[in-house]
């Protein structure tokens, strides 16, 4: 379970990052954004794996990651634009430029709805199996 | 539980990493196969009485030239100085509309219309910023649009700022930096030393702080929409 939340918080602040680089007009004209999520997503989640190997991280770690990257991806866009440059930016790292912005966006909304409930369940699941053992 | 999750993992990061990969190739090499080949392909094509240009079609009675068009909606809300590029040029994601043609076909299609360019504008002039004035000079250019449920309208239509902004095409004749560079571009927002055509705006109005252009997204249909783009000498 370490590495699907580090896999999981690393989609969500790599995704921050692309985003911050994104709003660079001058970085977004000159660079792929798109490889700069693929990548950061990939170092991400190999760092918060390694991370977290003494202590795991629990639920409330992923939630809060979750909010503040979506506030920080609203403050920094606002809602019209949130619905264009997320899936603009995916798109362009894996050369797909025909997929629609309204696939790619549903995509995004189930990976992040699904991830944390995975999350969540996997916790209450290793409590239970905890008291279990302790009982 | 924890093998299924790893293993989903591993196949998307894997599946990440090839996707970031393989194109990059093949854009390259498509380009250089494109770029050697043209003038050997262009002459058997021609002489098997097939179309001379890769899906570009030049009516030399109409005097007009035309290829077809993917648009791009990112550029609905975020601002870029590229108005086309083709699908093989190095800034075809950071265009309005991606040609499905080959830009230096493009420049080679208008001089057999009779039309030249000056090609003024060096990569060195490039930095420079708005006040230097440097523009390019050519034969003066129109861009029309078209797609289904939509008849033809000039391309200015498609295209917004937040400033007010001159519209002034020319061709530049800018073949052989297109050509060396591979960047792709059909039409420049503002003048440009690797466009075939622009919009003769000086180098650096587009720069940090100038005009901001966007497509329209009023006018516009939907992102990934194929249009058709028509250009003729203006009269």
């Amino acid at each position: 379970m370490r590495w699907f939340k580090a896999f999981y918080n690393g989609s969500l602040w790599a995704m921050a990052i692309a985003l911050t680089c994104f709003h660079n007009t001058w970085i977004q004209m000159r660079i792929n954004t798109g490889y700069i999520f693929y990548g950061s997503w990939l170092v991400l989640t190999i760092l918060c794996y390694i991370a977290t190997k003494k202590r795991e991280t629990g639920i409330l770690f992923s939630i809060t990651s979750m909010i503040l990257c979506i506030a920080y991806s609203y403050a920094l866009y606002g809602w019209k634009r949130l619905q264009i440059v997320p899936a603009s930016l995916l798109r362009e790292g894996i050369h797909q430029p025909t997929i629609k912005f309204a696939i790619i966006n549903k995509v995004i909304i189930a990976f992040m709805i699904i991830g944390i409930i995975i999350i969540i369940l996997e916790n209450i699941r290793e409590k239970r199996d905890h008291k279990g053992r302790t009982l | 539980m924890k093998k299924v999750v790893v293993f989903i993992m591993t196949a998307v990061l894997s599946l990440s990493v090839i996707a970031c990969g393989g194109k990059e190739k093949e854009t390259k090499n498509d380009a250089a196969k494109s770029g050697s080949n043209q003038t050997a392909a262009s002459a058997d094509t021609e002489a098997a009485g097939e179309q001379k240009y890769k899906n570009l079609t030049v009516d030399a009675d109409k005097k007009e030239i035309s290829f077809e068009a993917v648009l791009n909606g990112t550029y609905f809300t975020e601002p870029t100085r590229h108005a086309i590029v083709g699908e093989d040029g190095g800034n075809a994601d950071k265009s309005m509309f991606r040609a499905k043609a080959y830009n230096v076909d493009f420049n080679d299609a208008l001089e057999e219309l009779g039309l030249s360019g000056d090609s003024n504008v060096s990569m060195d002039d490039m930095s420079a910023s708005a006040d230097k004035n440097i523009v390019n000079t050519g034969d003066p250019l129109e861009f029309f649009i078209q797609w289904d449920g939509q008849e033809e309208i000039p391309f200015k239509d498609v295209i917004k700022a937040d400033k007010d902004f001159d519209w002034n095409v020319v061709f530049t004749g800018n073949r052989d930096v297109a050509e060396s560079t591979q960047a792709g571009c059909f039409l420049c927002l503002d003048s440009c030393a690797a466009g075939i055509a622009v919009n003769t705006l000086p180098v650096g109005t587009t720069a940090e702080g100038g005009t901001q252009f966007f497509a329209n997204e009023e006018v516009l249909p939907d992102d990934g929409t194929t249009v058709t783009i028509t250009v003729r000498p203006a009269e």
